[in-house]
């Protein structure tokens, strides 16, 4: 017997679109541009072997977003990468490569929050998703999505006032 | 809640081409190479539990229709469900949102050509010898409760299930061909 196929999506088009985004996003989870490739490596990989189906490009996009969430929790778990940082910490942060002074303060700022916090305030701030989509690709509410949004603003402001 | 420079730096950042060439290779490979160590050593316990169930399943029918035969390490699936692990206890770490690895050692016995897809998980390490096919499954079993393994060669075809039973809080694994 010979297996003359394993099913496969066609992974270069998608890279192209969505590596960008999948990498910030991971970048912004793990704060590390080499835990951050791992992550979106992972996630293409499993997007080739599972090959799942999609009814739209919304759709696909969403699976990409949740997976590539869901696996930078992982690492995040099994590695025991602290979830938060306060500001003070923040500072001896040196693991962003190639990346310019006011996307180093983002990142910084991220990585005071909780992860799930981080995450909704990212896709909502940053990739500019509405709050019904973040709720979609994260499987939430969008009461839920709002009650994030708002801690999330409140503990940066709060740590912000401590800074100064 | 960020100014207008920290969001367009953020959004200035693109994937480093390392990572464009990690990805395109990977698809030119059927093998996994870029999981964690920490994934591969749940992998080999996972592989050991595997084993030893299998090891308790001998004995279980063998299957009726003889066009396809799907067996774990010499013992014949059939369509009737037998347990994969009975270690679902000592995942109870998965159960608070971690993955629960598995990996299914299969082999299958065809002439001719076939056209495996899974609906979830990976398909990998295969090899072929004396009509023998190889195949590990992985599956990162972290939401579904049923999985499916489809082979097709012509007309026919067999499918491999993955049924995760809540009563026995156990994976069960049948094959059903057409």
């Amino acid at each position: 017997m010979r297996i003359v196929r394993l099913r496969k999506n066609d992974i270069s088009a998608v890279y192209e679109l969505y590596s960008d985004m999948l990498y910030r996003l991971a970048l912004s989870h793990l704060q590390n541009s080499e835990d951050a490739m791992d992550a979106v490596q992972d996630v293409f990989l499993k997007y080739t072997e599972a090959s799942p189906e999609f009814k739209d490009d919304n759709h696909k996009k969403a699976w990409l977003i949740r997976t590539t969430v869901n696996r930078c929790y992982d690492m995040l778990r099994h590695k025991k990468i602290r979830n938060h940082y306060s500001l003070d910490e923040i500072s001896e942060f040196s693991h962003y490569e190639d990346i310019p002074r006011d996307g180093e303060d983002v990142f910084s700022m991220l990585s005071s929050l909780p992860v799930k916090l981080r995450t909704v305030m990212t896709l909502h701030y940053l990739e500019g998703f509405s709050v019904e989509e973040v709720a979609k690709q994260l499987v939430i509410t969008e009461s839920a999505v709002k009650m994030r949004l708002k801690r999330g603003r409140e503990l940066l402001q709060g740590l912000l006032k401590e800074v100064d | 809640m960020f100014n207008e420079k920290q969001t367009n730096a953020y959004k200035n950042i693109t994937a480093p081409m390392e990572l464009r060439e990690r990805v395109l290779n990977t698809e030119k490979q059927p093998t996994v190479s870029g999981k964690t160590s920490s994934l591969k050593v749940i992998r080999n316990i996972t592989t050991l539990a595997a084993c030893v169930c299998l090891i308790v399943a001998v004995g279980f029918g063998l299957n009726s229709n003889k066009s396809f035969t799907v067996s774990m390490n010499g013992t014949n699936l059939s369509q009737e469900a037998m347990p994969l692990s009975t270690a679902r206890a000592s995942y109870s770490v998965a159960a608070a949102n971690e993955k629960e690895l598995l990996e299914i050692p299969l082999e299958i016995t065809l002439s001719g050509e076939a056209d495996v897809t899974a609906n979830g998980g990976t398909i990998q390490n295969y090899s072929s010898e004396n009509g023998k096919t190889s195949v590990v499954w992985l599956i990162d079993a972290d939401c579904e409760e049923t999985y499916t393994l489809e082979i097709k060669s012509g007309k026919d075809s067999c499918t491999v299930m993955l049924i995760f039973n809540n009563a026995e809080n156990l994976w069960k694994i049948s094959c059903t061909n057409k």
